[in-house]
């Protein structure tokens, strides 16, 4: 055990908080669920990755720096230090492009990584449908192959950023014989097909941030099926670990918003009671906690070993502490705490991150979900 | 960067767990408290075989000079198979005042013997009559004394496992053999120690109070299945699960600072102690509840670990001073704090 940055991640860490104290827009870009925010998400992606910052992760091939995941844990510890956008092609970059690389072909990555890494594409990601919740495994959406075409029939919901999104990927049900886990593909969609039609939901911000994807006999080339036909759940499952576990949910996050809401409590500390003290110290223990949880995987990570079903634990962590900790700052701001356009004390952002909270024990896997996973396959209690 | 064990720090444990799991069974602990005698003898005398009592202790003082991580590994292991004796505080109490101060190796210089220590956040002397001497940590002065000049009265502890003798004003100058000055820091030192100390068990504890209440869910039958198939217990004991993963990462980092001398190392500790303590909390709660009447019994092994429990959430900090003491750290330290200061 060796606890500790070298010099080389410290230097990292120098490089890259200067360059993005030049870089991060200075004036907050409009939030990446309108149109026109989108679009400057995007051109924030373009700059990102003029700068190989895209994705640390990746190999220099495909326009990453070919960093371990202790330098992406800082670079990302910087990247909410400096406040700097978030990240509009999430589902690819981090998603995707670990799948891609784990499980696509030479071609796919080639002509996918890149266009990802530079913002050309913006990705959603389909595995929800109406009937398919909780319950991924009732997926209905079909691709049926016919020649070298796969024809698309159905409905994908609640997909992220698809309102403005230019793919999606997803799993369909390619084999009209089967059911639930079997028979499901792992399919690259555009989402400017013909066929496609896109409605935007409004979430409870007001805003588009998710969509539904109709798809009515809509053509993909088989180029675009990911892995083999039929294995399409395994590698669903290999994407959902990310999500889950290191790759999304970096504890940085967390750690800044808990630093706020510390400096929002010792701001207004004598108007407030014992409970409020009591959950802003929970809430600073346990991104701490989170963090320090998330070094010691990546290390193990690193050292080559597997984590499965041990996501799940974090999955349930940080979005419990995400809702406590915005619940507590609305709590401090009080009567305040509703009026939307209050540039004091960030209430805004509060009250943005505070509705987002709500939806972190839901996506990626309900927490409900998740416990279920923890008790029968890491406690081995039965089904 | 890089947050795992060692093979070597494993390979220990590892042998460590074996010896317990065959030496220290609920069966052996029982017999302890029939017989009024929780410390057994012969065990310690194993546990100074195997090397366990002195792993800590420098090599010129005929140990094995292994680092604090090591200790906090043996130690978790202690707490899961509830261990009666006190080697948890030989090594992180006694053993570390013995390394850091030569005054007090100078007086300590029995070997395996168990050397008691208290202080304010433990202010009860433990195995008094196993004991060949004891230091008591004051505000700013230690001092040491034979324990057998100590007369005191005995004190009940919830947990039978725990031999208590009070600590009184009366009894303290009986035995004296010396009084250092000028000790703070050193004296810190020990609480941090402490904490981590207490931590440690705690975990070790919790991992065994839920694997407990998972082997029972699969046993117990109820409406024709095994109760462990049963939402509700799984959720229980799901987050009983997510509690004890997230104290594992905070403990190790508060063992490697204190290993360390890191300047933030009683603030890490007292990190570790909070948050095994609502670990251990939630287990053991949840843990009876999946039990069923059957957890509230004398004969159910429960409640041996559970006890343990109790008392180590108290010692050596406990909820109310450990959550003020951060609380001020973090005033003082508001502009350090966020991600970026996570390891300094
Ligand atoms: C903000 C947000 C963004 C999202 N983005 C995407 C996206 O980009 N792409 C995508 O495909 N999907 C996305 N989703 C959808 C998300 O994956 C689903 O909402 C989630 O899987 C739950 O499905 P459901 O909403 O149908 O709820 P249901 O499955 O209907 O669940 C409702 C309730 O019942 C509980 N429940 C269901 N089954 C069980 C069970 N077996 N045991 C115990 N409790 C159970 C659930 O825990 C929940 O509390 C997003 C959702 C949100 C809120």
């Amino acid at each position: 055990m060796k606890i500790g940055f070298s010099d080389s991640q410290k230097k990292f860490r120098e490089e890259i908080r200067e360059w993005l104290e030049k870089n991060v827009p200075k004036i907050p870009l409009n939030s990446f669920d309108t149109k026109e925010g989108f679009e400057e998400h995007r051109e924030w992606e373009k700059k990102l990755n003029s700068g190989n910052w895209s994705m640390v992760t990746w190999p220099e091939q495909y326009g990453g720096r070919g960093l371990n995941l202790i330098e992406w844990l800082i670079f990302e510890e910087e990247y909410y230090r400096a406040k700097a956008p978030a990240r509009v092609n999430q589902n690819g970059v981090f998603l995707l492009g670990p799948t891609l690389m784990e499980y696509g072909s030479d071609k796919q990555k080639e002509k996918f990584l890149s266009a990802m890494a530079t913002g050309e594409h913006i990705w959603s990601q389909g595995w929800s449908e109406p009937g398919a919740g909780s319950d991924m495994a009732a997926i209905r959406t079909t691709a049926f192959k016919k020649g070298d075409k796969y024809i698309i029939n159905g409905q994908k919901t609640w997909s992220s950023r698809a309102a403005f999104a230019d793919w999606t990927f997803g799993l369909f049900r390619s084999d009209p014989e089967s059911e639930r886990h079997k028979g499901l593909s792992f399919i690259l969609v555009p989402l400017d097909a013909e066929g496609v039609t896109v409605r935007p939901i409004p979430q409870l911000d007001g805003e588009p941030g998710f969509a539904e994807i109709y798809f009515d006999d809509v053509e993909v080339d088989v180029s675009n099926l990911l892995g083999g036909e039929g294995e399409g759940w395994s590698i669903a499952m290999a994407t959902a670990g990310f999500e889950r576990g290191l790759m999304l949910r970096s504890p940085a996050r967390f750690q800044e918003t808990a630093s706020k809401l510390l400096s929002l409590y010792f701001k207004n500390k004598d108007n407030l009671s014992g409970s409020i003290e009591s959950k802003v110290l929970q809430s600073w223990l346990k991104a701490e906690a989170y963090a320090l949880n998330i070094y010691q995987t990546a290390s193990k990570l690193m050292a080559g070993k597997k984590i499965g079903p041990e996501s799940s634990l974090g999955k349930v962590f940080w979005s419990e502490l995400d809702h406590q900790m915005h619940q507590t700052a609305l709590d401090i701001l009080g009567v305040s705490s509703e009026l939307e356009e209050v540039v004091a004390d960030d209430v805004a952002s509060w009250i943005k991150g505070y509705m987002f909270s709500y939806s972190g024990p839901i996506y990626a896997g309900t927490n409900e979900i998740q416990k279920n996973i923890i008790a029968e396959r890491l406690l081995g209690m039965p089904r | 960067m890089n947050f795992t064990f060692s093979e070597d720090q494993e390979i220990f444990r590892d042998a460590f767990k074996k010896y317990l799991e065959a030496n220290v069974t609920p069966e052996k602990i029982r017999s302890g408290w029939e017989d009024n005698k929780p410390f057994n003898q012969a065990r310690w005398q194993e546990l100074e075989e195997l090397g366990i009592l002195q792993s800590n202790l420098d090599g010129k003082y005929g140990g094995l000079g292994l680092d604090l991580v090591t200790s906090c590994l043996l130690v978790e292991e202690m707490g899961y198979y509830a261990l009666p004796e006190p080697a948890a505080e030989q090594i992180f109490l006694s053993n570390l005042l013995i390394n850091k101060s030569t005054d007090i190796a100078e007086l300590i210089k029995e070997k395996n013997q168990f050397i008691g220590v208290t202080h304010s956040l433990s202010p009860n002397i433990l195995f008094l009559d196993n004991s060949s001497k004891l230091i008591n940590l004051g505000k700013d002065s230690i001092s040491i004394a034979h324990s057998k000049d100590i007369n005191g009265k005995k004190l009940k502890s919830s947990d039978p496992s725990r031999d208590l003798t009070n600590f009184t004003s009366e009894n303290s100058d009986s035995g004296l053999l010396q009084t250092l000055n000028d000790q703070k820091s050193l004296i810190n030192n020990v609480v941090t120690s402490g904490m981590v100390m207490s931590a440690a068990i705690l975990v070790g504890l919790s991992r065994k109070i839920l694997d407990l209440a998972t082997a029972y869910t699969l046993d117990r039958k109820q409406f024709g299945k095994p109760i462990g198939s049963f939402q509700a217990v799984k959720h229980m004991l799901a987050q009983a699960a997510i509690e004890i993963e997230f104290s594992k990462a905070t403990l190790y980092r508060a063992a490697y600072s204190l290993d360390n001398e890191n300047p933030l190392q009683k603030l890490h500790a007292a990190q570790a102690k909070l948050q095994s303590i609502d670990a251990c909390e939630m287990a053991s709660k949840n843990s009876m509840q999946a039990h069923g009447a059957m957890g509230y019994t004398w004969e159910m092994d429960l409640h041996i670990f559970i006890r343990r429990g109790w008392s180590y959430k108290q010692v050596w900090g406990n909820k109310s001073l450990l959550e003020n003491y951060i609380m001020n750290q973090l005033e003082k330290d508001l502009p350090k704090l966020g991600s970026t200061y996570t390891f300094i």
